[in-house]
């Protein structure tokens, strides 16, 4: 199953909820943010919000940047 | 609270804004927004790095901070609002700097898609504070979308140059029955205390500080420049002359015939 994330693709043997898919990546869950086809998903609906074939995930954090922080990707 | 800043719903007693950006540690980072005393800390929002493990920032910032988040990155009105949508989403508040900077050498901002993310957002209940090429027709603009302060830029991002708009930056002073907030370009303590002796409601300090030998020290020094520069202002600066006046008068020397 291919999926994109944070604009690179990705292929998931399986059908994963979003929780679980951090988990697995290791991702501290604490000031995150998951856009889901642009959808912002709450923290809340993780655990039950499946990523699907051709899902396109954007998983955000902050960071360091007052005026100065210029886009990377 | 005595000469509080009424701002975006809250009431500030620190007029220095500060930056995380650049910072070599986040500890010292943390020990600086300690010193400084300011009260609003601006992050930016990025993309996961899934290679490198990174530390949550926002561990390192005082929990007392109004967290306003930036979006920088954006290029037009409509990246800044999904960005701001997104920050919003993380619970961090209704705060949100608006960067909208297409311009990849200077960084300065496209002040007309940054009024139309203002609409936006200040439609959406944001407490909106635009990042904008000092500009009277943009700063008119903005007050009549909602935003709840201007923050004009003193030189490009970066830079520490210091008050090169200073003209522009008093005529919105003058004109502009918000907020203004120079951001960007202040290199040392000396120019924000200027930027406050015009008037200025506050200044955001980033990589002044950031990049200083001691941030931390650097902090403090900008917190009392800031203070000065507030008091002096509220204290009504003397009037400047072109011919000298003496300060007491010029009889009754000794030994005078």
């Amino acid at each position: 199953m291919k999926i994109t994330v944070n604009g690179t693709k990705e292929t998931l043997s399986a059908p994963t909820d979003i929780d679980s898919f951090l988990q697995e990546k290791g991702i501290d869950r604490k000031g995150i943010v998951v856009e889901l086809n642009r959808e912002i998903i709450p923290q809340g609906d993780w655990p039950k919000t499946v990523i699907g074939e051709n899902d396109s995930l954007e998983i955000l954090r902050f960071m360091g940047g007052g005026a100065v922080a210029w886009r990377t990707h | 609270m005595e000469d509080a800043l009424k701002i975006g719903g809250k009431e500030l007693e620190n007029r220095l804004f500060i930056g995380t950006g650049k910072f070599s540690d986040n500890r010292l980072m943390e020990e600086a927004i300690r010193r400084s005393g300011a009260q609003v800390v601006t992050v930016a929002l990025r993309r996961i790095d899934f290679e490198s493990s990174q530390e949550n920032i926002l561990q390192y910032v005082p929990h007392e901070c109004i967290l306003m988040p930036n979006t920088s990155g954006a290029r037009n009105a409509g990246e800044a609002v999904r960005i701001a949508r997104v920050a919003k989403a993380s619970g961090c508040g209704n705060w949100v700097k608006i960067e909208v900077v297409p311009d990849h050498k200077y960084l300065l901002p496209d002040n007309d898609e940054t009024v139309k993310a203002t609409e936006i957002l200040a439609g959406e209940g944001f407490a909106v504070f635009p990042y904008i090429n000092p500009d009277l027709i943009t700063a008119k603009k903005l007050k009549d979308a909602g935003a709840a302060a201007v923050m004009p830029l003193g030189a490009p991002i970066g830079t520490n140059r210091g008050l090169e708009t200073r003209e522009m930056i008093r005529i919105l002073i003058n004109e502009i029955a918000l907020p203004v907030i120079v951001d960007a370009g202040i290199g040392k303590p000396s120019e924000a205390a200027q930027a406050m002796e015009m008037g200025a409601a506050a200044v955001l300090v980033n990589t002044a500080i950031a990049t200083a030998q001691d941030p931390a020290a650097m902090a403090a020094a900008f917190d009392l420049g800031i203070k000065a520069g507030r008091r002096a202002y509220l204290a009504g600066p003397a009037a400047t002359r072109e011919r000298a006046e003496a300060s007491s008068p010029l009889t009754g020397f000794l030994g005078r015939e």
